[in-house]
């Protein structure tokens, strides 16, 4: 069991703002701007978890190991994702290409001549 | 003579908070990969994720208020098994389990008018996408909906209430995984 004193209150509280949150981007996808939608989702996201981690699962409390490692799993998924995203947006590279992209760009010069 | 270690002197912190916080932590690359992906997809891809207007955004709205009152609730059951009050802890336990329940029920049902109406997985990568994530994610509930009424048993005995805090780490982590889930699929279409 927890050594420190748990107040229900408080838990009451943190649910009230991690239900309020989502409302916003359900807002901003209600504008009917995409952009905004993905603004406004990203940082209720963010906003969300942190909330979440530090007054439900109290990571604040726990020794700082912890976070480093729970912030190393994040780092692995960033250096995933930014190091292979680079090459997904490209058409081909060594050794592969977009079969998609491919007939599409030998489509395009049929097309013209009709 | 039944040795059982509650504690790491090194680490600072009970075994099974240790464990419980190692599990959260492979955890995050199995969701991030697999969500990142998904990203990965759609910024490569204009338009290949328009069959996400096929969402319904209130269903998945409500189901985003179901996980995070049942954690609201499990964090209740923490704080009974904290004063020592194993029956009242169970209670609030086996209440967010029918919470979990609830969620299931809620997304198979969406599951079914998806499939009935042709997005199964094969219809396309999207598909493939959302069913995977989603269904990633439901048996994250299942085997915590498991665990949970595996604690509340214990904890209806006054055994372990320890055990109490640890699910429900868990149970939260679930539900920081439907809010990005819920966000990236119904929000930004």
């Amino acid at each position: 069991m927890s050594e420190h004193v748990v107040d229900p209150g408080q838990y009451i509280k943190t649910w009230l703002i991690l239900v309020l949150l989502p409302l916003f981007s359900i807002g901003a996808f209600l504008t009917g701007s995409r952009p905004l939608a993905i603004a406004v989702s990203v940082v209720i996201v963010l906003i969300s978890t942190v909330v979440a981690m530090t007054r439900f699962m109290e990571i604040d409390r726990l020794p700082s190991f912890i976070s480093y490692i729970f912030v190393t799993a994040v780092v692995f998924v960033g250096l995933f994702f930014f190091m292979v995203a680079p090459d997904v947006m490209k058409h081909d590279g060594q050794h592969w290409f977009k079969p998609a992209v491919q007939t599409d760009q030998e489509a395009a010069p049929a097309a013209g001549h009709r | 003579m039944k040795v059982q270690a509650t504690s790491r002197t090194a680490a600072g912190l009970p075994t099974g908070k240790l464990a419980v916080w190692w599990v959260i932590a492979s955890e995050v690359p199995i969701f991030g990969g697999l969500l990142a992906s998904y990203l990965m997809n759609r910024v490569a891809n204009p338009g290949w994720s328009e069959g996400l207007e096929h969402l319904n955004l209130w269903i998945g709205a409500f189901n985003t208020l179901v996980l995070i009152s049942s954690s609201l609730v499990v964090m209740l059951a923490h704080a009974a098994a904290a004063r020592g009050d194993g029956q009242k802890a169970a209670a609030r336990l086996r209440l967010t389990a029918a919470g979990g329940a609830l969620f299931l029920c809620i997304k198979a049902y969406e599951w079914s008018v998806k499939i009935r109406a042709g997005h199964v997985p094969s219809a396309g990568g999207l598909w493939q996408y959302y069913f995977s994530a989603t269904g990633l994610h439901a048996a994250h509930i299942l085997v915590g909906i498991t665990i949970l009424l595996i604690v509340a048993a214990g904890a209806a005995k006054g055994k372990e209430l320890q055990r109490v805090e640890l699910i429900g780490l868990y149970w939260h982590f679930v539900d920081v995984v439907w809010v990005a889930l819920f966000h990236l699929f119904y929000i930004v279409r």
